[in-house]
């Protein structure tokens, strides 16, 4: 205990620890925010712009729930009684027959009545949070950092395993510092997430069931919201503290800290991938099942039942994931002891790449004299760059997927317009203006039709089709004759206004992009200066015949390159936005031919605002980049030399958008 | 070739307390030892040398001009060994020289035979591949010392450069210095006297700041009565007389009588 309390205290007492767990924590918040901003519950109920009828949606989407609850509650008690009943002598004790009997008990408990007609949209959007665990592992590897590889760096390690208790004793203390930091990290993220969310949506019911949340339909118990929240809270606890002991496991085999980052890095995409592709009814499917970050979302903890087959015994998953995880702790945590016991010099490091013919040959490609290519070398591979290049690499594929999934629109309105838009879209011909006529004359021809009909139920279907499509068509008739108006009607597009606007009106969706991607130039060029400003290569560095100012051009040159590599995925991503929308075939439409502008706004076009954008934010990021530089000029950590500059850009980003002040409205030349 | 130190003085604080008080001298080729406790200066020296602190007054002329002025030009002249310190561990020797000699301007069809020529003296050919995290203390220094000589430069100077080796080691770089040292200007910074007894053309004495000392080593052993070696100068000149006794009963096997 006595030393487990040293082992908090000195952790505490770092500073760049507790601006490291501060940093997360205030990111973590971001990411909520950043989640939520572009949903249509954020819109309707935070920021009181309910333009789509979307809480009248959902509060009809929930009384459909309420009332078709029932069924699947008899649905799957019939299924089960069924197979119970059908199963002959010699195959009860098969795994099918148990599990039949088990879920009939299991739900048995479950009365109908139990769920909430009222709409749960704060714990809709609560529930389908998980990006929470992102932030436990990167806080894990902040944790194991500090107290196992920076002391093993500094030589510290040397020292305390000196020590009677520096050894076996030190790596449980470690293990029960590592337990508390879970705890309180996890608890403290999850209490400030339900904050959040009561603040966006108003306070949330606890005492509501846990059916009452669709997502959580599967749910077998018996459970309030209330404690639902407070059970997978300590599941996230001890989630965390199983991440924990599996990072420092880590760690004692390895001695680079890029080497474990690597490692929980592939886990975690591992556990990603598992979790969302593989099926659930394939051979694969206990993998999924199992996975950690599964485990993590309510969804897959809470909203899944499912049974897996355990000797013919149908064992419930949460039960098989904490004996599977424990196990893998207690192993993980008793070889991290057992390698902490043993010599601490002696270790050899997993990926090491050794051979000295390799490093020859590599070495030639250095036998040159220019600094910036010893400047961008020294980012990339000395302090390891190369991972933030291959994250980002990684990052645009995910976006861009994410991007190209097909989309589903809120209201009726809006998918009818789509619809049009979709067909007419392009320059402006004869065809298009024959398009708009003929689906006018459809709309006509409906209204007819329900006129005419006989049959009531018939007329009401005839004038339901018409309301479905009629604000759509209205939308697009009224951009055509807008065009018309202004005039050389065969020089201009039918253009799906609606998703352009999607991407500019929305100033906290593209602030949020440009502060991720200041924050990736702010790591990537962090490293120009500081390091060798604090280890004192600096000064031997400018006692060299070169090392004032050719260096100081090619620390400037280097900063551009690596301040390249994160506009271009910047710009990959937003053109694929662009992208998206009509394959650029609507590129040349000046935005003062824009209905949804009133004909206000700039003569530059769809592309010219695209490449507009792209060029300020690169430009923006390069100066920031010179800031930071500035910076670590005069102060060494490189920490602060990145928190500073984000945070200085975080608070103009804020302030810009309150304003309504963008980027995208000084291009447009309209207030967005 | 001369470096004249024309009453430098250095403050951190504006004044009010001088980390180098008045240092004047001259330097011609040959080697220059600096002996000083901790704290006496020797660093702010180097660095001022080194064109990497300004001095808050007085200047320092290479053949009448000023090295501020000079710019490149004199950095260009210089080679610098910093203490044993932090290198790029994820680079090997070869990269590392391949750095500093762009970092010195030597052209790319010239860099590789020189680089290959510093190995060799100071012998780390057959470990020029690996990676520096992988190299000894002395081999370290050794490294340093190597980069420090690419583009033959005309003032060499060495801030500690056995610091941290071993007895062979260390005998090994003083030999070195000596073979090296030629026509160039090479100032020796260190607190261990032993190192530069044997190899030292002139002795500079630093003490909080002030130089007590800048002569030859037989002329300062010769100025205190009873002085046997260098050390008996330093201990003496820095006020530890009780150490200076103890070692002169030590030495003369004479029972130690306290001053």
């Amino acid at each position: 205990m006595f030393i487990i309390r040293w082992e908090l205290s000195r952790l505490i007492h770092i500073r760049e620890f507790m601006l490291t767990a501060g940093l997360l924590f205030v990111l973590s918040a971001g990411t909520i925010v950043w989640q939520e901003q572009g949903t249509n519950a954020f819109r309707a109920l935070f920021l009181h712009q309910d333009e789509n009828a979307y809480i009248l949606a959902e509060n009809e989407r929930q009384s459909e729930y309420v009332s078709e609850y029932d069924r699947f509650l008899d649905t799957v008690r019939q299924q089960s009684t069924w197979t119970k009943d059908n199963t002959q002598e010699e195959e009860r004790k098969s795994f099918a027959y148990r599990n039949a009997v088990k879920t009939l008990h299991d739900y048995s408990k479950i009365n109908e009545n139990l769920v909430s007609q009222r709409n749960q949209i704060g714990w809709n959007q609560y529930v389908a949070y998980d990006y929470g665990f992102f932030f436990v592992l990167a806080f894990g590897m902040a944790v194991t950092y500090f107290l196992v590889l920076r002391e093993r760096r500094s030589g510290r390690a040397v020292l305390t395993s000196s020590a009677c208790r520096g050894r076996t004793m030190l790596a449980a203390a470690q293990i029960g510092a590592a337990a508390v930091f879970a705890l309180l990290y996890t608890l403290a993220e999850e209490s400030f997430s339900l904050i959040m969310y009561s603040l966006f949506y108003g306070p949330l019911d606890f005492s509501v069931s846990a059916q009452s949340i669709p997502a959580l339909r599967d749910f077998s118990g018996t459970l309030t919201m209330g404690e639902c929240v407070a059970l997978q809270s300590l599941v996230r606890a001890g989630l965390s503290f199983v991440c924990f002991i599996l990072i420092w496991g880590i760690c004692s085999a390895f001695s680079g800290m890029w080497q474990v980052i690597l490692i929980i890095g592939a886990v975690s995409a591992g556990q990603v991938y598992v979790s969302s592709q593989i099926q659930l009814t394939g051979r694969y499917a206990a993998l999924r099942i199992l996975s950690l970050f599964r485990f993590w979302s309510f969804g897959g903890s809470m909203g899944t039942y499912r049974n897996l087959d355990i000797a013919g015994f149908p064992v419930s998953k949460n039960i098989c994931m904490a004996v599977v995880w424990l196990t893998a702790t207690a192993m993980t945590g008793t070889f991290g002891v057992i390698r902490s016991g043993s010599n601490v010099c002696g270790r050899t490091a997993g990926f090491r790449i050794g051979t000295e013919q390799v490093l020859k040959k590599l070495s030639r490609m250095y036998h040159t004299s220019a600094l910036t290519g010893f400047e961008l070398a020294k980012s990339l591979f000395i302090h390891r760059r190369i991972l933030v290049v291959c994250a980002l690499a990684i990052l645009t594929v995910f976006q861009i997927r994410e991007i190209r999934k097909e989309r589903v629109y809120p209201t009726n309105e809006e998918a009818a317009y789509h619809l049009y838009v979709s067909r007419m879209e392009g320059k402006v011909s004869e065809r298009t203006l024959a398009q708009c006529e003929a689906a006018r004359n459809e709309q006509t021809e409906r209204m007819n039709a329900a006129a005419m009909a006989e049959d009531p139920d018939q007329a009401d279907y005839y004038m339901m089709e018409y309301d479905l499509y009629e604000r759509g068509l209205e939308d697009v008739e009224a951009q055509v004759a807008f065009l018309e108006e202004r005039g050389n009607l065969y020089s201009k597009y039918v253009v799906d206004e609606k998703e352009y606007a999607g991407i500019w009106k929305n100033p906290v969706q593209n602030a949020s992009a440009f502060l991720c991607a200041a924050a990736t130039v702010l790591l990537m060029t962090s490293c120009i200066v500081s390091p060798d400003l604090q280890s004192g290569m600096e000064l031997l560095l400018r006692s060299t015949r070169y090392g004032r100012k050719k260096l100081r051009h090619a620390r400037g040159i280097a900063t551009a390159i690596l301040t390249l590599i994160s506009a271009v995925q910047y710009a990959v991503v937003l053109m694929a936005r662009y992208w998206q929308i009509d394959g650029m075939t609507c590129g040349g439409q000046k935005i003062s031919d824009f209905y949804i502008f009133g004909g206000s706004g700039s003569s530059l076009s769809i592309v010219q605002v695209m490449v507009g954008t792209i060029i300020l934010a690169a430009f923006f990021l390069y100066l920031l980049a010179l800031l930071e530089i500035w910076i670590q000029k005069h102060i060494k950590s490189e920490l602060v030399c990145i928190a500073l500059p984000l945070l200085l850009t975080a608070a103009v980003l804020t302030a810009a958008c309150r304003s309504g002040f963008t980027v995208e409205s000084l291009l447009l030349g309209v207030r967005l | 070739m001369e470096l004249s130190i024309d009453h430098i003085r250095m403050s951190y604080d504006k004044g009010k307390t001088w980390a180098l008080d008045d240092v004047c001298g001259s330097m011609q080729a040959g080697v220059y030892g600096l002996l000083g406790p901790n704290g006496a200066g020797k660093s702010t020296l180097m660095n001022i040398m080194t064109t990497n602190l300004r001095p808050t007054e007085g200047k320092i002329l290479l053949d009448g001009k000023d090295i501020f002025n000079m710019g490149g030009a004199y950095r260009a002249m210089l080679g610098y060994a910093p203490q044993q310190q932090k290198l790029y561990d994820d680079w090997t020797g070869d990269q590392f020289l391949w750095y500093m000699a762009a970092l010195k301007g030597i052209p790319r069809r010239l860099a590789g035979e020189k680089i290959g020529q510093v190995l060799q003296l100071v012998n780390l050919t057959d470990v020029q591949y690996r990676k520096m995290k992988t190299y000894s203390g002395g081999m370290r220094q050794r490294i340093l010392i190597a980069q420090s000589l690419l583009g033959d430069p005309q003032i060499l100077i060495l801030d500690e450069p056995t610091a941290g080796l071993d007895p062979s080691e260390r005998a090994h770089i003083r030999d070195f210095i000596k073979t090296v040292a030629g026509e160039k200007i090479v100032l020796i910074s260190t607190h261990v006297v032993s190192d530069i007894e044997s190899i030292a053309n002139e002795v500079i004495l630093l003490k909080r700041g002030r130089v007590l000392r800048w002569d030859t080593t037989e002329h300062l052993i010769r100025e205190i009565p009873g002085a046997r070696g260098l050390e008996d100068v330093y201990l003496s000149l820095m006020g530890d007389t009780l150490q200076f006794t103890r070692h002169q009963t030590s030495v003369n096997g004479q029972r130690y009588q306290e001053r």
